[in-house]
């Protein structure tokens, strides 16, 4: 990733969403249930309280806030990782049967590994450590999203495609939704091959997942699956923009092209000069 | 020698490094997960073939409302707000009603609150068309509750 702070930003906005979306999965039914792993460091009441939500969420703004000043970036990064890592243990411990609660957290979490990983090696490689960081980070976007496709292949085959099951989920999500979601829900989801026309292309969306491995493919990917994740709210009430921005970051710092002359390059000629008048 | 200029070539950018990344995340996501942070991405994934729906609504006075805008709930337990047999794809929404509800429950000495309340579940099938059909609301459990901002 670029030294530019504007692009830290784009990332730590991603994982600021990411991070406060696994802080609201913390709270705990009654009776408590038992702890497991790294939740077990606090009592499992203190992580669900107003007071350790209040310093879990400071300690991540806090970190966060020097990883887009670049003071201590990566010490920051993983800080911030050890943070969300103790929180999904303490979700882990309060919905032990629910596996699927922190998963939007945890691409964006993963391309923050895979950018410090890149930036620690990046010197024995003889590589810009933000360059290299930055390439490993969306190799890791590229495998969240084709895994989230294949995912969904392998678990319902066509069924994300199936135009009546997708109208029912679209209705289902729009009772209760408050407007404009539920007037809108309502109408799409009595169309059933609208929905399936949508979901075939959100599959095809996700399945491309693997040309993230091209530069020059970033940014327009990046710009169809942030379209994907908006509409996927509007419609499903899923909107996902931990996913979304951390897309939109990546493609930002590490795509575009890298143009390169054609043919080998000849010395530049001299600019001509004007003769002085006599 | 060509006279016509066709600038810069531009180049795909394929970056091995990248697909190592992809490949190696991948791999150790299908052998770590749901090890915090590999996933496979499987949430959403296993949408079934549904014909029947249901959805988990609370009422006051018949007409839908907000849960959180409710407290002092009496005669509706937080143990009455699970799934059952309903065909509920929405666990998220069930889980924040059962959680409200647990959270403000009413005091034994407390008067009962103004509001006839009840949860019930609005529940929906596919037709031989394809088309949405909704099917009479089920009533689960009927109580008793106040506004929140009235305490």
């Amino acid at each position: 990733m670029s030294a530019d702070w504007r692009k830290r930003l784009a990332l730590a906005i991603a994982l600021g969403v990411a991070g406060g979306g696994v802080m609201s999965q913390t709270q705990a039914l009654d009776p408590l249930p038992y702890a497991r792993g790294l939740a077990t460091l606090l009592p499992l009441a203190w992580w669900s309280s107003e007071a350790g939500q209040t310093v879990a969420a400071a300690a991540m703004v806090c970190l966060l806030g020097l990883f887009v000043a670049g003071r201590r970036a990566p010490l920051a990064g993983w800080g911030f990782f050890v943070i969300v890592l103790v929180l999904h243990a303490v979700v882990r411990s309060v919905h032990p049967d629910e596996t699927d609660r922190t998963q939007g957290a945890q691409m964006p979490c993963a391309t923050l590994v895979a950018w410090l990983v890149g930036s620690a090696l990046a010197p024995r490689l003889g590589r810009e450590p933000d360059e290299l960081g930055g390439t490993l980070a969306c190799g890791v976007v590229g495998a969240g999203y084709t895994m989230a496709a294949l995912s969904k292949l392998l678990a319902s085959g066509l069924g994300w495609v199936d135009g009546p099951t997708l109208a029912l989920m679209i209705y289902e999500r729009g009772t209760g939704a408050g407007e404009p979601f539920e007037t809108l829900r309502h109408a799409i989801g009595t169309s059933p091959r609208l929905c399936a026309i949508g979901m075939a292309g959100a599959l095809a969306m996700e399945a491309s997942g693997w040309l993230f491995v091209f530069r020059t493919a970033r940014r327009p990917y990046a710009m169809a699956a942030f379209s994907f994740h908006l509409t996927s709210g509007l419609l499903l009430g899923y909107p996902h923009f931990d996913w979304a921005f951390t897309t939109l970051a990546w493609a930002w710092a590490a795509g575009g092209s890298r143009a390169r002359p054609r043919g080998p390059s000849a010395p530049a000629a001299p600019m001509p000069t004007a003769a002085p008048s006599t | 020698m060509s006279l016509v200029h066709r600038g810069p070539r531009r180049e795909l950018g394929f970056e091995p490094l990248a697909l190592v990344a992809m490949l190696v995340y991948a791999s150790a996501s299908y052998l770590l997960t749901p090890e915090f942070p590999f996933t496979i991405v499987d949430m959403y994934a296993r949408v079934g073939h549904r014909r029947e729906g249901a959805t988990p609504v609370m009422l006051v006075d018949d007409g839908e409302v907000d849960v959180r805008t409710l407290t002092d709930f009496r005669g509706i337990a937080p143990e009455d707000i699970v799934p059952g047999h309903m065909p509920c794809s929405e666990a998220y929404r069930l889980d924040e009603i059962r959680n409200h509800v647990a959270a403000h429950m009413a005091n034994a000495e407390s008067s009962p609150g103004d509001l006839a309340i009840a949860f019930a579940w609005r529940r929906y099938h596919i037709d031989a068309s394809g088309a949405v059909v909704e099917d009479p609301m089920v009533v689960v459990r009927a109580g008793t509750a106040r506004r929140l901002r009235e305490r």
